[in-house]
This record gives C-alpha cells, sequence and structure tokens, in this order.
C-alpha cells in the first residue's frame, strides 16, 4: 500500500499526462467556448463562479467538517463502533444532503402539486431509521465478535491500541 | 525542498483505494456524459443526427440511467475527493511545469464534478438557485470536465494499473490503524452509500421500486391521472385556450391539401391506443396507454410526403418546448399519436387537453402538449 503522505516522487506526470492532455484539453477548450458562445460572457462566468464556489466549499469546507467529525467518533467511542458510527453520520449527512431540496421544498410549484409529491420529514426519517437500523445490527455485530475473540485470545490479547495487519481477523 | 505535508493517519488515503473509486467514477461520468449526449442530440438534433422510432422504451432508460447514475456518483465522487484529498496539502505546491498543468487540470475536473452533481440534483428537484441556463451550463461545463478527465486518466493511467495490479492480499507497507475500516469494508460502504442513494430514489423511473422512491422528487404514480406533471396549463398559460370550444387542429406547410379539424372532429378520425412511457430530462418516466389519431394518418390525409418532417406546435406562445419536430421516421411510426385519451379517459388540462403528442423514444419535454398544428417541411 503506497499512502499519499509517502512523498510524491512518484506522482510526477509522465508521457501519459501529455497524451491526455494532447486529447483532453482540446475538449475543454470546445466546452469552454461553446458555453461562451450559447450562454453568453456573463452567464458563463457566473457559471464558472458557481463551479469555483462548490470547489472551495468541497475543500475547505465540507473535507475538514468530515475529518472533524471522523477524528471526533473515534476519540470518543469504543473501537467496535467507531467505524459503524462513523458510517451512520456521515450516511446520514449524504441522506440529508441529497433529500434537502425536497425538505425545504426547493422546487416546489403553487400550480404543480406532482413537484416533492410526499411529506418529505417522514420520508427522510425512514431513510435515517433504515441507516441506523443496519448500522445498530453491524456495531451489535462487531461487539459480539469483539467478546468471542476477547474470550478465545484471553484479556491480554486486546492490548489497546495494537495494529493489525489485513490478515487478522477484525477483532472490532 | 520538500516541506512535510501535515499527516493523514487513515491508511486510506492510498493509491490502491483511490485507484479504485477512480475507476468507478471514471465508468459512472463516461455513463452521464453519453446519455447526457444522447439526451442534447434528441433535444437539439443538428442536421446529420437522425432521429429514430424504436426502441420506444430508449430514452427512459438513457435518461433514467444518467439520473440514477449522477446521484450514485455523489458518494463516489466524495469518497474519491477525501481519499485523495492529502494531495491538495502536498508540498512543494508544484514541481515541474507538467505538474503545475496536470494541477490547473484538477480544477475543472473536480470542479467540474462538483458542478455537475450539485446542478443535476437540483435540476431534478426543478430547483434553479443560480442565475444562468441549467441545460447550457450542465452540458457544456460536462464537456470540460470530460476533457480534464481525460486528461487526468491519461497522468494517472500507470499509477491506476500499478496499483489495481498488486495484489489485495499483499503485506501492506503501512499497517491500517486498529479502529478505521480496512479497504474492503471502505470500499463497501461508499459502494452501499450509492446504493442507498440508489435504492431511495431509482423508484421515480423504475415502477416495482416507486413505493421506496422517498428521496425523489418525482414519484411516476402521483398526479393528475396518475402521473407527474412538469408544466402545468397555468404555468404554460394555455388554459383558456386549451379548453376554448373553438378550438382547431390545423395540418399545414408542405402538404397538398390543408387540414383543419374540431375536436369532435378529431374523434370521428381511426383511433390507434400505444402504451409508451413518457420519460422526463428530470430522470422520471411512467408507462400509459395512450389513444389517438395517428400523426402519420393525418400527413395522408393531408398528401404529405413520405418523407416529410413535422413541426408540432402547442397552443403555449411564451417559455421553451412550446414546439418539437418528428423526423419523418419518428412521424410515420405507427405509434406516434396525437392522444386525445390517456388510460381511457380525456386528457387532463395538465397533461395536455385537448391533443398531445406522444411517440416511441422521446423525451418528455419533446412530447409537446395542447397541440393545435402540425407543419409540415
Amino acid at each position: 500500500m503506497t499512502t499519499f503522505n509517502q512523498g510524491d516522487a512518484r506522482g510526477e506526470p509522465g508521457r501519459g499526462f501529455w497524451i491526455g492532455l494532447a486529447l483532453g484539453a482540446p475538449v475543454m477548450a470546445y466546452g469552454v467556448a461553446e458555453l461562451l458562445r450559447q450562454a453568453g460572457w456573463s452567464r458563463a462566468v457566473a457559471a464558472g463562479r458557481w463551479l469555483a464556489v462548490g470547489l472551495l466549499l468541497h475543500d475547505l469546507v465540507l473535507v475538514p467538517v468530515v475529518l472533524l467529525v471522523v477524528w471526533l467518533i473515534g476519540r470518543t467511542t469504543p473501537r467496535w463502533l467507531r467505524t459503524p458510527l462513523q458510517a451512520a453520520v456521515l450516511g446520514s449527512g449524504l441522506v440529508l444532503a441529497v433529500g434537502w431540496p425536497a425538505l425545504r421544498g426547493y422546487g416546489d410549484r403553487v400550480d404543480n402539486a406532482t413537484v416533492h409529491p410526499l411529506h418529505y420529514g417522514s420520508a427522510v426519517l425512514t431513510v435515517l431509521a433504515s441507516v441506523w437500523a443496519a448500522t445498530a445490527a453491524w456495531a451489535a455485530l462487531r461487539c459480539a465478535s469483539r467478546a468471542r475473540w476477547r474470550r478465545a485470545r484471553g484479556p491480554s490479547a486486546a492490548a489497546p491500541g495494537s495494529l493489525r495487519t489485513s490478515r487478522t481477523p477484525d477483532p472490532g | 525542498m520538500s516541506a512535510p505535508a501535515p499527516r493523514f493517519t487513515s491508511a486510506l488515503h492510498d493509491e490502491r483505494t483511490a485507484a479504485w473509486l477512480g475507476v468507478a467514477l471514471g465508468v459512472a461520468f463516461t455513463t452521464c456524459f453519453v446519455t447526457g449526449l444522447w439526451s442534447h442530440l434528441q433535444q437539439d438534433p443538428p442536421s446529420w443526427f437522425h432521429l429514430f422510432a424504436r426502441p420506444a422504451g430508449l430514452y427512459r432508460f438513457t435518461q433514467g440511467l444518467h439520473v440514477a447514475t449522477g446521484i450514485a456518483s455523489i458518494p463516489l465522487l466524495l469518497a474519491k475527493l477525501w481519499t485523495v484529498y492529502p494531495h491538495l496539502l502536498r508540498r512543494p505546491v508544484v514541481t515541474s511545469v507538467a505538474s503545475a498543468l496536470e494541477r490547473v487540470t484538477l480544477v475543472p475536473l473536480v470542479g467540474g464534478a462538483i458542478f455537475l452533481l450539485f446542478t443535476g440534483l437540483a435540476n431534478i428537484n426543478l430547483w434553479y438557485p443560480w442565475p444562468f441556463n441549467f441545460r447550457t451550463s450542465h452540458y457544456w461545463i460536462a464537456w470540460v470536465t470530460v476533457g480534464a478527465l481525460v486528461v487526468h486518466v491519461g497522468a494517472k493511467f500507470t499509477t491506476t494499473r500499478a496499483a489495481l495490479a498488486r495484489p489485495s492480499r499483499a503485506a501492506p507497507a503501512v499497517a491500517p490503524r486498529a479502529d478505521g475500516p480496512d479497504r474492503r469494508q471502505f470500499l463497501g460502504l461508499v459502494a452501499g452509500a450509492s446504493g442507498l442513494l440508489t435504492v431511495f430514489t431509482v423508484g421515480q423511473t423504475v415502477w416495482p421500486l416507486r413505493k421506496l422512491a422517498l428521496l425523489a422528487p418525482r414519484r411516476p404514480d402521483t398526479g393528475p391521472q396518475g402521473f407527474p406533471v412538469n408544466r402545468s396549463a397555468s404555468a404554460a398559460g394555455v388554459t383558456d385556450a386549451a379548453r376554448d370550444p373553438g378550438f382547431r387542429l390545423v395540418v399545414d406547410g408542405r402538404v397538398r391539401r390543408p387540414l383543419s379539424f374540431s375536436l369532435d372532429e378529431l374523434r370521428t378520425l381511426p383511433q390507434h391506443e400505444a402504451t409508451l412511457p413518457i420519460a422526463c430530462v428530470e430522470g422520471w418516466s411512467a408507462s400509459r396507454t395512450w389513444r389517438g389519431v395517428r400523426v402519420r394518418e393525418l400527413l395522408d390525409r393531408a398528401g404529405a410526403s413520405a418523407d416529410a418532417r413535422v413541426r408540432v406546435q402547442s397552443l403555449q406562445a411564451r417559455l421553451a418546448y412550446r414546439s418539437s419536430d418528428l423526423d419523418s421516421d419518428q412521424a410515420r411510426d405507427g405509434d406516434t399519436l396525437l392522444a386525445l385519451e390517456v388510460d381511457g379517459e380525456p386528457l387532463h388540462l395538465d397533461h395536455g387537453f385537448p391533443v398531445r403528442l406522444i411517440g416511441p423514444n422521446r423525451p418528455g419535454v419533446l412530447q409537446t402538449k395542447w397541440v393545435h398544428r402540425l407543419e409540415v417541411s
């Protein structure tokens, strides 16, 4: 496994990059030119601004928040619960993000009840309930598996903070 | 001299995880691009593009796939960007002209991907909080993003192939932390998140799963006469004109005998029944049984040529999509109808009363409602 923390000697672009650039740059240029031609300068710039803001919000807000949440859960919960809880919290965030326009009624039309026809508060809660039920089942399995593992190996085997390899059964 | 990058303790910030997610995203974005291109060609066909009528459900499939793949891509993209996030903070920022260029092309790649998924998600909710046209921007920024994707694939091809070729059970260079998921779990969770969003939205086009479409902005079984509406008669400003007892349907243009029919006269013509989907660009679709007059019947009565093209015009006087074109194949298809009924009832006003176009393999926005004229060319 090569993590991205291990320097960038392997990351220097090679011949493939130049081939990709030769093929991809005209496609990008075509897209920009047609966007400018069809949307007009001010609307194309507005679209570009939305693109840039989306990128900045992701890199400077969303990822740091996710890292913080993952770190906080890692610091405050027992090991068997960490991954399921992290998955459930991030999964819930995803469900809320995808359901947000419907929850808030963005796009609703007074003359058209077929846009967002459901009661999305209940609908989203139902989806979240399924996420958390699956998480609870998974966490319970991990907890039971960890207890079995401890019983089989004895209490000294569960040294806190010990590293495991990919061949080692997951104690939770 | 290289400054140490901030430490990311998860062993999932690795090439193999990024490679798997990259391959999945590459497939997903290519699928979206091809199906999006297809939809765009349907809506704005260039002169060389031949619109064909069969298979009848092709557009329903391609556009359902486009939207479902886009939704499933959201967790894939977020996971991929999280995996490679340490690259963003790498020092030095650039090491050569090539690395600088590569970094620059990540702006349209990542920014474009986020833009496409966000605007696509908003569009299926009919939510347009921006000051630009959705279709133009979504479509052309897709070209920019795909161009940047080609560059990225070129840059990462060797690394990706090497990362995927490595035996998955080989001893890792860095041991995973005891409290985090391993790669297989992580990828499984990402796939699970994509699956979750798919299961709770795809029912907007996959009929048997409609009751599960809890996160979908539309339900294919909900609306007047049991299916959704995109633009109502009042939004189109046609309520009075559509209900006018003096309504006439005109067939004119390049014909030997221009025709004009009242609604009652249309009902006396031979009626044909066809079960066809109405498949919206926003990804929902519903199959219904339509009944009305074949377009080719009207063309034959008017003495139009066999290769005639038809512009179908709505009573709608403003807004986009107030007319649509039928290629000769589509116009001559036996299931291309000017429908007067759906599921045995006269059309609801919001579904195009008194007359709407319905034909096989067409985007919903081109199934023109409140039709009052067929202009033959």
